[in-house]
């Protein structure tokens, strides 16, 4: 499968802002798709000006992106550091708001994530997202 | 209290740390310094060190970088990781400062002024001479010098082009056009070409620029005699056009899927390219804006022109050519012989000055400042080095003189400006040092 990512940014995004609108129980998850909303967006950015380039079958070029990289938090560092490559890549917030928030938290209980949390991962995924479609 | 570590501060000792710990470690692998458009440091690493090392690194490294090395940030990259490694470790950017091991570069992320430190773009074919005339300060006759010359060279039967890059405060299309009038229905003032440079970058960056394009930004000055003076100004003539919205759009790196960005001074050289291989000048002139510009940086480092730096003898100029050449001190290796292209101009000299005596105290002042780009004296006969005096040297000035009757520049209104013996006066030493110039072998 090729990724689309622009497209499943959007669509992690607004399952994150169902959820977060809903009840509280449903928060851990709509933090988890927060993350993901956010590194689909910094990957739709990176792809639009040729940083990130998928092979043919639909798999990206570096064929070692493991462990917890590309994922949040590592992916809006690493986006940081790309920033100036050339003028069309937009510019984010320097404080990392993903740090703490863990891809393998998708196998917690999900019992420490609190509103405050969900809030600054929200805004975040926001500004990536904007940052993508304005981009 | 302690003291807030600033910008330079943490660099001169986020540097240094890391360098102290490449000296003495077997790490063999690259290792690229990253500063980010925020000044904040990450360090990439093709060979993964011990987790330890890295934490000691990381401790030491937050209190030498105080805010621009945060302790919520990740820091560490390892090459395998990354989704565009070559962005990193390949980047046009990226330098060996003079104390560090061969295996470490420093990339240090601009979010303008990039091409300054950018060797010059590869050319397809073989250009004409070109000239860029720069000055660090405006208002000291930099476009008056650059129509002048054309116009001499005009006289001497050399097809001339000139363009205007002084986007922000365009001059040359009504130095050298008709002052701007439409008769009758037209749309575009008479005279004048429709397009200008601004043109050329918003149809370019969505696959427009082509011959059409190119044929409507020239336009033809009056001031030409044996050869012709074509010139293509910043601003073209159509009456009614958003020159802002044009301008704002022109400094645009194309991104380019699969490819490598075209950044903007690629861009500029391919419209260059474009232009003399519609007009086959004999010789390009350029007016370049005033100041430590975008289009300066791309202008003067990167289309293998002569650079004629403009300077009144004063401080606030020789601090701005300092700054500009402590940027380029430890990278002026790879400037593609920038040094061998730069003449330092004494513009504006005063009328009661000894010509002698005051391109002597010039020399001296400005010999101090270009002091950042020679070679320390090592007995090297490769060395590029010259005494304050040496009149081959860069920095040693050809004069123009401050002339009334160039005060206010309007040669197509004012004929006693192109008076023969008054222009010699005024730019006799000027023509005489571009014509060799540019023109090297007529002269032997």
């Amino acid at each position: 499968m090729k990724p689309n990512y622009g497209a499943a940014a959007i669509r992690h995004f607004k399952d994150a802002k169902c959820l977060k609108d809903k009840h509280r129980s449903h928060l851990p998850g709509a933090d988890h798709l927060f993350g993901l909303a956010t590194e689909c967006a910094l990957k739709r950015i990176l792809e639009k000006n040729g940083l990130l380039t998928l092979t043919p079958d639909g798999k990206p070029e570096q064929p070692n992106l493991r462990g917890t990289h590309g994922h949040p938090p590592d992916v809006w560092d690493e986006y940081l550091s790309y920033q100036g490559k050339n003028r069309a890549l937009p510019v984010l917030p320097t404080t990392n708001p993903f740090f703490g928030w863990d891809i393998s938290d998708r196998y917690s209980n999900g019992s420490s994530i609190t509103d405050a949390v969900v809030t600054v991962h929200h805004d975040a995924a926001r500004a990536a997202l904007n940052a993508m479609q304005g981009s | 209290m302690k003291k807030t570590i600033r910008f330079d501060q943490a660099f001169r000792q986020v540097l240094q740390v890391v360098i102290r710990w490449l000296n003495a470690t077997a790490n063999s692998g690259k290792v690229v310094l990253v500063r980010d458009l925020y000044g904040v440091f990450r360090i990439a690493f093709e060979t993964q060190p011990e987790q330890e090392i890295l934490e000691q690194l990381q401790a030491e490294l937050s209190i030498e970088g105080g805010s621009y090395f945060p302790r919520t940030s990740r820091h560490f990259f390892f090459k395998d990781d990354l989704i565009a490694p070559e962005a990193i470790f390949d980047c046009l950017d990226a330098w060996t400062p003079p104390d560090g091991p061969d295996n470490f570069q420093v990339l240090d992320r601009h979010l303008t002024g990039r091409e300054w430190l950018f060797p010059a773009t590869k050319n397809t074919g073989i250009t004409p001479p070109r000239a860029v005339f720069f000055g660090i300060k405006g208002g000291v006759g930099r476009t008056t010098a650059l129509a002048m010359l054309a116009w001499h060279l005009s006289k001497l039967g050399k097809n001339v082009l000139v363009v205007d890059l002084d986007l922000e405060s365009p001059g040359l299309g009504p130095s050298l056009l008709p002052s701007m009038k439409t008769s009758g229905d037209s749309r575009i003032a008479q005279g004048w070409p429709e397009f200008g440079v601004v043109d050329w970058f918003v149809e370019d960056a969505i696959d427009q620029a082509d011959d059409d394009l190119i044929e409507d930004m020239l336009g033809s000055s009056k001031l030409a005699s044996n050869g012709e003076i074509r010139i293509v100004p910043a601003c073209g003539g159509l009456v009614d056009q958003d020159y802002l919205s044009k301008l704002s759009r022109v400094y645009m790196d194309l991104p380019k899927l699969g490819k490598d960005t075209e950044v903007f001074g690629d861009r500029l050289a391919r419209m260059l390219d474009q232009l003399e291989e519609k007009t086959k000048p004999d010789v390009v002139l350029l007016d370049c804006r005033a100041g430590l510009h975008d289009i300066s940086s791309a202008a003067l480092t990167r289309l293998g022109a002569v650079n004629y730096l403009f300077a009144v003898d004063t401080d606030q100029t020789w601090d701005g050519y300092r700054h500009l050449f402590l940027h380029w001190r430890h990278q002026i290796e790879r400037l593609d012989g920038i040094r061998q292209r730069l003449r330092m101009i004494g513009a504006l000299t005063p009328a009661n000055e000894i010509p002698s005596e005051y391109a002597k105290r010039f020399a001296d002042h400005a010999h101090r400042v270009f002091l950042e780009i020679y070679d320390k004296p090592s007995g090297d006969s490769e060395e590029f080095n010259f005494s304050p005096n040496d009149e081959r040297a860069p920095h040693y000035p050809t004069l123009i003189s401050s002339h009334q009757a160039y005060l206010r520049f309007a040669p197509l209104e004012e004929a006693v400006q192109l008076d023969e013996s008054r222009a010699r006066e005024a730019f006799g030493g000027f023509f005489e040092m571009a014509v060799s110039d540019l023109f090297p072998e007529e002269e032997a």
